[in-house]
């Protein structure tokens, strides 16, 4: 066999590049194209979220998720006792509950009024008013008045405050917390009195 | 229907030399170097990667196999043979078929030889020391962008300068009318640097923070395999396809079609539902992935309507590959499109049903494509023929085979696992059991791809001896004859 | 509509349009991500891992353990994770963007040859026990196609008839006792530090309601108002 039948010539000396036809694009092909463009539009609107960037399924909205949350009531009663008490009872017992001396501000902090296992007792104090020496965990207060919250606060914000004071435990305070029921009722038995409590009354009432 | 003849392949211009068409043969004659290193280092790469998937493969069988050594525990070799076969492979073999039809389709000559060799040398450069790296304990972590950074950098060169030569070619040819080939070439050409670089720099140099990882990770995946991969194998399919039967292509509009909503819509994020992300994200990637359903039906009309009942399909032999690669192409697509509806992906997502349609479209689809495309183009730039015609329908044997062998227990065994692992009172080492008999069956599938790659292997070192051996037999004879030698 | 030009402005613009919804849009809206408040414990969240663990992250990563463990866990309904136990949060919402914030990478992983890790530290806090679970996966779980990992471990001192092994040895092999190395160590720091448990505001709404708590159709009222005056019945 010679070289030249040996090298077999390659078939393709003149082969034509493929063409292409014109066809045009099927209708059903463009219609199937705008039927997933808008069941992807009302999908994405569905269940997009929003775009929003905090929202994971299986939610499908910020407000969605935000709503079920639990509210955390105690936690919101505590806040708003502190800020009642830091308005409005701070100036004479300070933030910190230590009390004043120089205007007979009795301390809150570990104050065994506060801790009583009751809240009778503080709860008139708070509505009527203070007047008197008072003896508080071991300590003698003579010439300080409170006067009375009655008018200014109501039963829920009066329970807020207490609870702040009676649950402190910065300040070491242990006792529970006050219930608005609690203090309405009192409110009512002392509606009649018109003025301040001294602490021997006071003492004479059970704390529970 | 109408029928317009398209412009006829060669106008003579006016004026010589810059619109003259170059006859095919001189084409592949200046096609040969660069390309044929381009294809061959491909081959070497796919026998490497499906080494290596073997070694994985055969782990689930005999865990202990290997194990008092790091460099083949599982974690490692996986990801280094899909790197070596979507890297080595794929892309390679995948640029120089588009090289390949770039130059014909332009009726030019392939320009800037010289940098698309040197580019190729980067690129087996980078991906050898990718696979080592990954052997040796360097993988990043994200998936498909395992090798690390030393590796990647030469990569990107080389393929810089691949595309520059690309281009060029593009730049100078004479046929000015596009073909959707072309369309699909150039773009997937210009694809890669965007979203390679993207990647890298937002995941390996500059972390992007938390999960917004997968986005990026999930973003190039999907753009690398839908897109490029997909334009990849389009164009090889849209120019084969018609060329071998010789009927043209059904419709470029379709083509362009395709080109447009494969380029829009395929190219979104596809992160699954259920991800750690704001809702938003997987929501838009089920819309993308639903709309990618549309090229691919386009895609199966393009095909069916040009191939008709033609009976030259039975006369070549590469048809076979391109019609199993179209096919591939419809069903991986087709799955990959639902996988992310919210009622499928609870029960496939982390299941085998993944890397079964992965590898349905990185093999069965870009693979297989690949190799009909290399079986066409190396006889004509060798001007040889295969020494074996069996061996070519051997390798799309043993590979249809494989694939199949591989994909449709893993998708089986996928659902299965993800159906029992949704089912809380199955313990989980139960639910893993049953899909073993599945992963069986599925190495066998890893086995036949791996001789099938052997086999193109060995058909192309065949081809290359017996190319070599014409050559110094006619210079032999040539030199005889000026000689005054009797032969 | 031929010219090359114009394909190149195709293909511009598709993939800028894709880079702007799944590249820039998601950076801007989640890039600067920052540790928050964590509602269960009131410290931030989440913590950045020290020493074995961070080496440990890298272990993992060098070991591609991704390859075959997820650590990412879907909500409460979708699939089984919440009810295989995987999940840690009490919340139906599991892990979120925050979980991953100092993952250097975030290795989420895509499929699951074995079970979730997301939360692995609230399910074994013994590193001797997961160290043994690596050493010889067999063991614990007798069918069990994970590789032995048994080039994290060496041999330790040789031990005399009747001698106890040491308490952080993983098994005896022909009379020495087999430790892990460091590697393995601060592989087992690290998934214990695998956890994604603290509630988050507002992605992860907690499913048991505190026992004082309104039901949430008030919530947003309530919220919006600062002098929270409510009826404080308590509720029972």
């Amino acid at each position: 066999m010679s070289v030249e039948q040996q090298h077999n010539p390659s078939p393709t000396m003149d082969e034509a590049e493929p063409r292409e036809g014109w066809a045009p694009v099927p209708v059903l092909l463009i219609g199937l194209l705008a039927l997933l463009l808008y069941w992807g539009f009302t999908r994405l609107d569905d269940k997009g979220g929003g775009f929003e960037k905090n929202v994971y399924p299986p939610y499908v909205s910020l407000n969605q998720e935000i709503d079920d949350w639990p509210v955390d009531i105690h936690g919101g009663k505590i806040k708003l006792g502190q800020k009642l008490f830091d308005m409005n009872c701070a100036p004479c017992h300070m933030t910190t509950g230590v009390g004043n001396p120089a205007v007979g501000a009795p301390p809150l902090a570990g104050s065994d009024w506060v801790n009583a296992e009751g809240p009778n007792r503080v709860i008139r104090i708070v509505l009527n008013g203070l007047q008197g020496p008072i003896e508080v965990s071991g300590n003698k207060y003579g010439t300080g008045v409170m006067l009375p919250w009655r008018d200014v606060f109501k039963d829920d914000q009066i329970a807020a405050i207490l609870s702040y004071v009676r649950e402190n435990k910065e300040w070491g305070n242990k006792a529970s917390e006050v219930m608005d029921d609690q203090v309405a009722k009192i409110r009512k038995e002392t509606e009649s009195r018109g003025k301040n409590w001294s602490p021997d009354e006071l003492l004479k009432i059970p704390v529970k | 229907m109408r029928a317009t003849p398209s412009p006829a392949q060669s106008l003579p211009a006016s004026d010589e030399g810059i619109s003259t068409p170059v006859p095919a043969a001189e084409i592949d004659a200046s096609c040969r170097a660069p390309i044929l290193f381009l294809l061959v280092s491909a081959a070497v790469w796919v026998v490497i990667s499906s080494v290596l998937g073997m070694i994985g493969s055969l782990k689930f069988h005999a865990p202990g196999l290997l194990a008092d050594s790091a460099f083949f525990t599982y974690g490692r070799v996986h990801p280094a043979a899909l790197n070596a076969l979507v890297y080595g492979f794929g892309m390679q073999a995948g640029l120089g078929v588009i090289l390949w039809m770039l130059a014909h389709l332009g009726r030019t000559r392939l320009v800037g030889n010289v940098g698309i060799v040197m580019g190729g040398i980067l690129w087996n450069i980078g991906m050898t020391a990718g696979v080592l790296g990954i052997l040796g304990g360097d993988s990043t972590g994200y998936q498909l962008l395992e090798m690390p950074r030393y590796a990647t950098f030469p990569l990107f060169i080389g393929y810089l300068m691949i595309g520059i030569g690309a281009l060029l070619t593009f730049h100078t040819r004479r046929e000015r009318q596009l073909s959707s080939s072309q369309w699909f070439a150039l773009a997937a050409l210009f694809w890669f640097p965007w979203i390679f670089s993207t990647a890298e720099f937002f995941l390996v140099g500059h972390p992007v923070r938390g999960a917004l990882q997968m986005v990026l990770d999930s973003w190039y995946v999907n753009n690398l395999k839908t897109v490029w991969f997909g334009f990849a194998g389009l164009a090889a399919i849209f120019y084969f396809i018609p060329k071998l039967i010789e009927r043209p292509l059904y419709s470029h509009y379709i083509g362009l079609f395709v080109f447009w909503t494969l380029a829009l819509f395929g190219s979104w994020g596809a992160i699954p539902p259920g991800s750690p992300l704001p809702e938003w994200l997987p929501t838009l990637s089920i819309m993308g992935a639903l709309l990618t359903i549309v090229p691919i039906l386009a895609v199966a009309i393009n095909v069916y309507r040009t191939k008709g009942d033609c009976a030259k399909i039975k006369e070549s032999r590469s048809m076979k590959f391109f019609l199993f690669g179209t096919l591939a192409y419809i069903i991986s697509g087709l799955a990959g499109a639902v996988m992310l509806l919210r009622r499928v992906s609870v029960v496939v997502n982390f299941t085998w049903f993944l890397p079964a349609q992965s590898q349905l479209l990185l093999y069965g689809f870009v693979a297989i494509t690949l190799f009909g495309a290399i079986y066409h183009i190396v006889p004509r730039l060798l001007q040889t023929e295969f020494p074996s015609k069996g061996m070519i329908c051997g390798t799309f044997f043993l590979a249809a085979a494989g694939i199949l062998l591989y994909c449709v227990p893993l998708a089986i065994g996928g659902i299965l696992q993800g159906l029992g692992m949704n089912d809380a009172a199955k313990p989980f080492s139960e639910v893993m059991n049953s899909s073993l008999v599945f992963l069986r069956i599925s190495t066998i599938g890893d086995f036949l791809m791996l001789l099938a790659n052997c086999l193109l292997l060995l058909n192309l070192i065949r081809i290359h001896v017996r190319a070599g051996r014409t050559v110094a037999a006619a210079a032999w004879a040539a030199h005889s004859n000026t000689a005054g030698v009797r032969a | 509509m031929n010219a090359g030009p114009f394909v190149f402005l195709a293909s511009f613009f598709a993939l800028a349009v894709s880079w702007l919804g799944f590249v820039l849009a998601p950076q801007l809206q989640l890039g600067n991500r920052q540790q928050v408040e964590s509602r269960t414990t009131g410290d931030v969240y989440p913590h950045m891992r020290a020493g074995m663990a961070r080496q440990g992250e890298q272990v993992y990563r060098a070991n591609g353990c991704n390859a075959c463990h997820t650590q990412q866990v879907r909500y409460k309904g979708f699939g089984g994770d919440y009810a295989r136990g995987w999940g840690g949060r009490d919340s139906v919402v599991q892990s979120v963007d925050e979980d991953y914030l100092y993952d250097r990478p975030a290795m989420l992983g895509t499929i699951r040859v074995g079970p979730d890790l997301a939360n692995i530290g609230l399910r074994q806090t013994n590193a001797n026990i997961l160290l043994q679970h690596i050493y010889s996966p067999t063991n614990s779980f007798p069918h069990s196609v994970m590789p032995p990992y048994r080039y994290l471990f060496e041999k330790g001192r040789k031990l005399a008839i009747g001698q106890k092994a040491s308490d952080d040895s993983v098994a005896v092999e022909k009379g020495y006792e087999i430790v892990p190395t460091d590697e393995a160590r601060a592989l087992a720091a690290y998934l214990i530090s695998l956890r994604q448990n603290e509630l988050l505001y507002p992605e992860t709404p907690p499913l048991t309601k505190p026992t004082n708590a309104v039901p949430a159709t008030n919530a947003v009222k309530a919220a919006a108002s600062t002098n929270n005056v409510n009826t404080n019945t308590p509720a029972k």
